[in-house]
């Protein structure tokens, strides 16, 4: 038996989304482990030159269903770097007509001259970083602007006639009590009104200034137990606001403001990245690019792809992948898909555990699908370790 | 050279570690120039990396050295090095009987300490002749009235006898000579006399067969004589004998009052008991010397491979262990948490450290031990009496009468200053009979009986924190008595963990099993359910954690960059979880037992 790719549609006409990562930011926030940094003189007219070749290098003759800017800070590229690379997508794929164009946006550049420009250069959605309800909490994570700015800026987009607003917010800081989260989210929707709403829990990486100040002691990150609680928290004042969280930390105020790109990532389609860091994944092919500024812009001028590394996923990694990222999301994965992509049989490979985990009330066994009560969300990873096929044990080929 | 027993003296170094016992005989080799500079190592005599790392003996070793006397004679000084830990304390006593005399080496820094004290005695129930040797003279610190003080009025020797020297420098070195060949007798004994050797040491070497160290007490020994060891009766015919000159110098013949080493083919260690007398098979003496008495060890613990696949390599590595020292007994072993190990008991908590050190560094196998026992004697109500040193054999509490536990008397000197600490010491270890009284101006000597089970556990590096390293300890075996002893079970989720099972004094149980669960909720993955980590003695609970469920563990961001990150972790995840032992339904990590059997900090 052979496995298809999950879809009877040929592979050149199947929906492409793309993803350009802008490695800048105008200063380097303390929790923040993306790959960005403020950029030397140059820099910037560098990477857009670089990210024009990459551009160029992937091209396919694909429809493009949702293209994506994020960073890094994107609006910080300045209006006339941003259209170029606009201009570079449009020439090299076949963009559709309702593609979702995302551009995330500090608050600070939100200028009406730029989102006037951005709407004329077909930007049809902004994911505004706001990340904090609090000025305390603005400084806490290092942040340039203040509530007051924010404020300001969304009213700024809303003139310019932006209709698909998300706004990204952090919650569970240090001394975050579930009254504090539901305070916090009911201010962000009195204030901005969004169509969508991030709520990202604060998360400790390695190698952030955050994560020095937690090893000093300085920083007390919240325990299991309060995260647990915020988790809840954030979903139920969410549901409560008309907010369908469809994903851990994603919530939208009617289905059709589900966030298509993140949507095309946790289903498993696929995707092209651009930019230092950016991932591709062309299913079941992944590569990712290079972290170093200097590295891509050097492989790219002299005409190679700046790919850091490329895996080949076996069966079950793709169905592992399945597993995981729908566990994540309201509406789980499809049996079928499991079937069809991987020859995966899960209710008779992992009958015992999925009626356990039924009956501990993590997830309902729907006819044709698996889907995730918000109990089951929030251990999505052991939940998808325990369905994981035992075959992922065998590994597949990387290539750094 | 002829071998002449007037010409004879045969000596060993008495001392607390760290005195300077390796120097010493580093110096005194030199002096009678048995190797070049060239040649010349220091600790020439400690073969072992553990021996010279540590600054411990392990193993009595001996030395044969020419030495021109200040009368124009030539003289044959036997050096024997004896092991420097109460542990060992048999294979000493063993030294002691081969040798005439003892140059008792106290460091003028640090005085008179505990071990320095149990090794005079013993030297002085075996005769010998005592010369007290003040050492490190040339030290800053060096207090040479003080230690004088000392070793009249705690050792009771005439310091009037007491040499000085700095074995670093070689001061004093050749009047340690020369009070060696004036002060300590000749051996005596009869050539005549059918053959009795004192066998002192028993090394392996994978050529040569087992190297038997003796010293001859009555007669002669040769090349081609049948000879037997007389505890087993096993018969060997003698294929060399000669000198330990660092290297093995071959001699035709070895008589009354020599020290050497023996080469018979002997294939296994068990074949060689040290303390036991050899003698001609046709001609055999009527009796063997006094004092042997076959290895007995005091304390068990079971050793397991951290990782599983190590097994094969842990089998290999304790047998060939096992091939240089007799005193190690093992048996095979296996536990629901740790998989496949060996039981083993050793001489003490040194010998078991020196096993565990020698097995990691040698054959670069990670161990885990389980926590160490004594051989407890346990009186059953049908009257039988049975010994027990592993909890897996531990009888019903209703079939036993009673349970006694081993003493062992315990000598600590101790600076002044830390007698408080001490005594608190002494009391948390359950001692009992304690008498204090000083010993020179500013130390005091505790003895006390303790129960064994608490001198191995920790006893003497908690005696060394809170000394700041001054305290010494020496102690020997004294009697068996009753004691309220119980077997603690660690239960997850109502399931014992057999690894983690131990005997305990009962006033010990609830903090032992406190500091059980303690570790287990650190290290036991949250679940789905919650987790009860409980002690227990019997059906009774004594101590319990819970790990609450596990309620939320998924990240907060998963975007196209993610993905292989998180599969890799996933991955890994599940490795991690095959490699866990399921107790029940809960899925235990081998750190969690690790982290229970570490030791704990003060």
């Amino acid at each position: 038996m052979t496995h298809g790719t999950g879809s009877d549609i040929p592979s050149d006409e199947r929906a492409l989304g793309l993803y350009v990562h802008v490695p800048f930011c105008r200063s380097k926030c303390r929790y923040c482990d993306f790959c960005s940094r403020p950029p030397a003189p140059g820099d910037m007219d560098h990477f857009v030159r670089a990210l024009e070749a990459e551009i160029r290098l992937r091209a396919a003759d694909r429809p493009v269903r949702t293209l994506y800017v994020g960073g890094g800070t994107p609006s910080f590229l300045g209006i006339a770097r941003l259209i170029a690379i606009l201009r570079g997508l449009r020439s090299a794929f076949r963009l559709q007509l309702d593609c979702e164009i995302t551009v995330e946006a500090n608050p600070c550049d939100l200028t009406g001259d730029w989102l006037a420009a951005c709407r004329a250069a077909g930007v049809n959605r902004l994911s505004v970083g706001v990340q904090g309800m609090r000025d305390e909490d603005l400084r806490f994570l290092g942040r340039a602007h203040t509530i007051a700015d924010a404020v300001a800026a969304v009213q700024r987009t809303r003139a310019a006639g932006f209709d698909n607003l998300g706004i990204d917010l952090i919650v569970g800081l240090p001394g975050h009590t579930f009254g504090i989260t539901e305070e916090i989210l009911t201010h962000a929707v009195a204030a901005f009104a969004p169509e969508h709403l991030s709520c990202y829990q604060l998360t400790c990486a390695p190698g952030t200034a955050l994560h020095d100040a937690v090893e000093r002691g300085e920083v007390r990150m919240p325990d299991a137990d309060t995260e647990a609680a915020i988790f809840m928290t954030t979903h139920q004042t969410c549901g409560g606001l008309g907010y369908e969280g469809y994903e851990v930390s994603n919530f939208a105020r009617m289905k059709a403001f589900r966030s298509q790109h993140n949507c095309a990532y946790w289903t498993h389609r696929d995707y092209l990245g651009f930019g230092p860091s950016a991932h591709s994944f062309l299913n079941p092919a992944r590569s990712w690019n290079t972290t170093s500024l200097r590295e891509y812009c050097a492989s790219l001028e002299r005409g190679e792809l700046p790919e850091a590394g490329k895996e080949r996923l076996t069966d079950a990694q793709r169905a592992t992948e399945i597993i995981l990222l729908g566990l994540r999301t309201r509406d789980g994965f499809s049996l079928e898909e499991l079937q069809n992509a991987c020859g995966m049989d899960l209710l008779t490979e992992k009958g015992s555990i999925l009626a356990h985990a039924e009956s501990d009330g993590l997830l309902h066994r729907k006819a044709r699908r698996i889907e995730p009560t918000l109990k089951g969300m929030a251990v999505a990873d052991q939940l998808a370790g325990d369905l994981a096929p035992e075959a992922l044990l065998d590994g597949g080929d990387i290539v750094e | 050279m002829a071998s002449n027993a007037s010409h004879i003296r045969n000596i060993c170094i008495i001392a607390h570690v760290d005195h300077g016992k390796s120097t010493l005989a580093d110096r005194l080799i030199q002096q009678c120039n048995l190797v070049s500079d060239r040649e010349f190592r220091d600790q020439i005599l400690d073969t072992m990396d553990i021996e010279r790392e540590r600054g411990i003996t392990i193993k009595s070793n001996s030395v044969t050295l020419p030495y021109k006397g200040a009368d124009g004679q030539d003289y044959l000084i036997n050096l024997i090095d004896t092991p420097g830990h109460a542990d060992f304390s048999y294979e000493v006593s063993r030294v002691l009987a081969s040798c005439e005399g003892a140059l008792l080496l106290v460091d003028a820094g640090q005085g008179v300490q505990a071990q320095t004290v149990a090794n005079l005695f013993k030297a002085m129930e075996h005769n010998l002749e005592i010369i007290p040797v003040i050492n490190k003279i040339d030290l800053a610190t060096a207090d040479i009235e003080g230690t004088r003080e000392q070793i009249d009025e705690e050792l009771g020797l005439p310091t009037e006898d007491a040499l000085l020297c700095s074995a670093k420098t070689g001061k004093g070195v050749e009047q340690i000579l020369e009070a060696v060949i004036k002060r300590i007798p000749a051996p005596a004994g009869d050539l005549e006399a059918p053959l009795k050797a004192l066998v002192f040491d028993a090394i392996y070497t994978p050529f040569r067969g087992v190297v038997v160290g003796f010293r001859i007490m009555d007669g002669t020994i040769r090349p081609g004589d049948a000879i037997r060891f007389m505890s087993n009766n096993v018969v060997y015919t003698v294929m060399e004998v000669g000198w330990s000159q660092i290297k093995q110098v071959p001699r035709d013949s070895m008589s009354v009052g020599e020290v050497g080493y023996l080469i018979a083919g002997i294939r296994t260690l068990a074949d060689v008991r040290i303390g036991d007398t050899m003698t001609h098979d046709q001609n055999p003496t009527a009796e063997g010397l006094p004092g042997f008495a076959p290895v007995k060890p005091m304390v068990f613990s079971s050793i397991y491979p951290m990782s599983a696949s190590d097994y094969d390599d842990l089998a290999v590595a304790i047998e060939r262990y096992a091939l240089n020292d007799a005193a190690l007994v093992y048996t095979k072993d296996s536990s629901i948490g740790l998989g496949l190990g060996f039981r083993c008991g050793f001489l003490g908590a040194l010998h078991l450290d020196v096993v565990q050190q020698r097995i990691e560094e040698e054959h670069g196998i990670s161990l885990v031990l389980t926590a160490p026992s004594v051989v407890y004697r346990i009186l059953l109500s049908n009257g039988e009496v049975v010994e027990v040193d592993n909890p897996s054999y531990y009888p019903d509490p209703a079939r036993i009468e009673s349970v006694e536990e081993p003493f062992v008397r315990a000598s600590i000197i101790t600076p002044e200053q830390s007698i408080g600490a001490v005594m608190t010491l002494c009391m948390n270890a359950r001692a009992t009979n304690p008498r204090t009284h000083y010993i020179g101006r500013k130390r005091l000597q505790v003895e006390v009986d303790l129960p064994l089970a608490e001198v191995i556990y920790h006893f003497y590096e908690n005696l060394k924190q809170i000394t700041q390293g001054y305290g010494s300890l020496d102690y020997t075996l004294l009697d068996y008595r009753t004691s309220q002893i119980v077997k603690l079970d660690i239960l997850v989720n109502g399931e014992r963990l057999d690894a983690l099972s131990q005997l305990t004094h009962e006033s010990k149980a609830r903090a032992t099993a406190m500091y059980a669960c303690e570790r287990l909720e650190e290290t036991i993955p949250r679940q789905n359910f919650k987790i009860a980590l409980q002690g227990a003695i019997g059906g009774t609970i004594i101590a319990r954690r819970t790990i609450n469920a596990l309620r939320k563990d998924v990240t907060a961001k998963c975007y196209g960059g993610d993905v292989s990150r998180k599969r890799k972790l996933l991955e890994k995840q599940k490795a991690g979880k095959k490699r866990m032992k399921m107790v029940g339904q809960v899925s235990v990590p081998q750190e969690a037992f690790v982290a229970v059997l570490k030791a704990p900090g003060n």
